[in-house]
């Protein structure tokens, strides 16, 4: 089969999450369970993003803290047809990280400092990539290693054949699959709210 | 999904087609909008992991919950230990091309680990181009640095690797010599929080120089 039938073919397949997710229904019902496996499977990223957008990882640490106990009380509104899990969780992160920034900004404020638009645009860019980041992470990971070595390594196709042993022709299929299966993610997810 | 293409948009955004595929897909963008706006939204896609900085590109651990959250909001009390046995899952997910070893304790499985070291790996690329390129890897408060085709080290000089602000203001982390094979290997304590500075630098200063950076920077990367 050639590289693009095969990244067509890919393309047209629904794509889910992660075979037999229950994982919302689980944490809607208040099971217990669900609430540490969505610790385990998204906690890196929303600590990620506190961290990186508080630049303080005590404050990041404590804040990570109110976003689980959040996201754990208001766990019965969550709409899983409205929003992917990572979407759900960074927008509560941006929210109380948003709270302790303003927290933190000493009175009274200088209207120069006061967050504009650009501002608001760039935290949703940074919201965004760390939802793409969480995203890759649910990749097949014969998908998801090479995608990682081509953007966060920075190796070309030859450099990657050359470190995985995979033939050239593969790691094409594989790395468009992989991105396919990104997008297919990201739309699944849905908007930022 | 209706678009049947005989070249896929993500191979256009990745940059993989042949020549053949090229020709074919420079038509598709003209002629057909459908797949330029594939090609668009993949594009759009790889950017995003293009331009992911260094902090998003390791994993971060979080830390464990806290029970007395749960209790204050009304939840039921959290099962905390297998919480914590499932910690090191948490950062297995998250790896990037970057190797996690959470290191729990095995005597109290009960008792969370304060330290839980985390090693990742950062790839510091020349400022003026070339070949040179180094990699460092933090685990715990050691800094590893490997790095291959550095010019060797000038005489009276030696490389310094630095914690750069955004604001420009720099601490330097430590001081190494590389090679007349332009290679080389050191290590270096880092008692600093690395989400508190913005990249690392590596410049090359004179030995009997000030503690302050000249500006002659090699490598860098973003954190």
């Amino acid at each position: 089969m050639s590289t693009k039938t095969e990244a067509v073919r890919h393309r047209s397949s629904p794509v889910r999450a992660r075979a037999g997710d229950d994982l919302p229904s689980r944490l809607v019902a208040g099971d217990e369970r669900a609430f540490e496996e969505i610790h385990q499977r998204f906690g890196a990223t929303v600590f990620g993003y506190l961290t990186h957008t508080l630049r303080d990882r005590g404050a990041a640490e404590d804040v990570f803290q109110l976003v689980m106990s959040e996201a754990w009380r208001r766990r019965a509104q969550y709409d899983a047809s409205r929003a992917g899990l990572t979407t759900w969780l960074l927008t509560i992160a941006r929210s109380r990280a948003i709270d302790e920034m303003r927290r933190r900004r000493p009175e009274p404020v200088d209207p120069a400092d006061v967050p504009d638009g650009s501002q608001a645009s760039a935290e949703d860019r940074l919201l965004e990539q760390w939802r793409v980041r969480q995203l890759l992470d649910q990749l097949p990971e014969d998908e998801r290693v090479l995608l990682e070595l081509r953007f966060f390594e920075d190796c070309s196709q030859s450099e990657i054949a050359e470190r995985t042993g995979i033939a050239l022709g593969t790691i094409k299929a594989r790395m468009v699959r992989g991105l396919d299966r990104l997008r297919t993610l990201v739309d699944a997810e849905g908007a930022l709210a | 999904m209706s678009e049947q293409w005989p070249v896929s948009p993500s191979a256009v955004a990745l940059d993989l087609l042949d020549d053949q595929e090229r020709v074919i897909a420079e038509h598709l963008l003209v002629d057909d909008p459908a797949f330029a706006a594939a090609v668009t939204e993949q594009r759009a896609l790889s950017d995003t992991l293009e331009a992911m900085p260094a902090l998003m590109r390791r994993p971060a651990t979080p830390p464990p919950l806290r029970a007395p959250e749960a209790a204050r909001s009304g939840g039921r009390r959290w099962a905390l230990p297998s919480l914590r046995l499932a910690l090191p899952v948490a950062g297995a997910l998250a790896a990037a091309a970057v190797v996690v070893v959470l290191a729990v304790g095995g005597d109290d499985a009960k008792t969370p680990n304060p330290v839980q070291q985390a090693s990742s790996t950062l790839v510091l690329k020349p400022v003026k181009g070339g070949a040179a390129r180094a990699e460092l890897t933090v685990t715990g408060n050691t800094v590893a640095l490997v790095g291959r085709d550095l010019p060797p080290t000038p005489r009276g000089k030696h490389y310094e690797a630095w914690l750069a602000r955004a604001d420009g203001s720099m601490k330097p982390m430590g001081g190494f010599r590389v090679g007349e094979d332009g290679t080389v290997q050191a290590e270096m304590e880092l008692n600093e929080d690395l989400s508190q500075y913005s990249y690392i630098d590596v410049s090359v200063e004179p030995n009997d120089g000030p503690p302050v950076r000249s500006g002659d920077s090699v490598l860098r990367a973003q954190l």
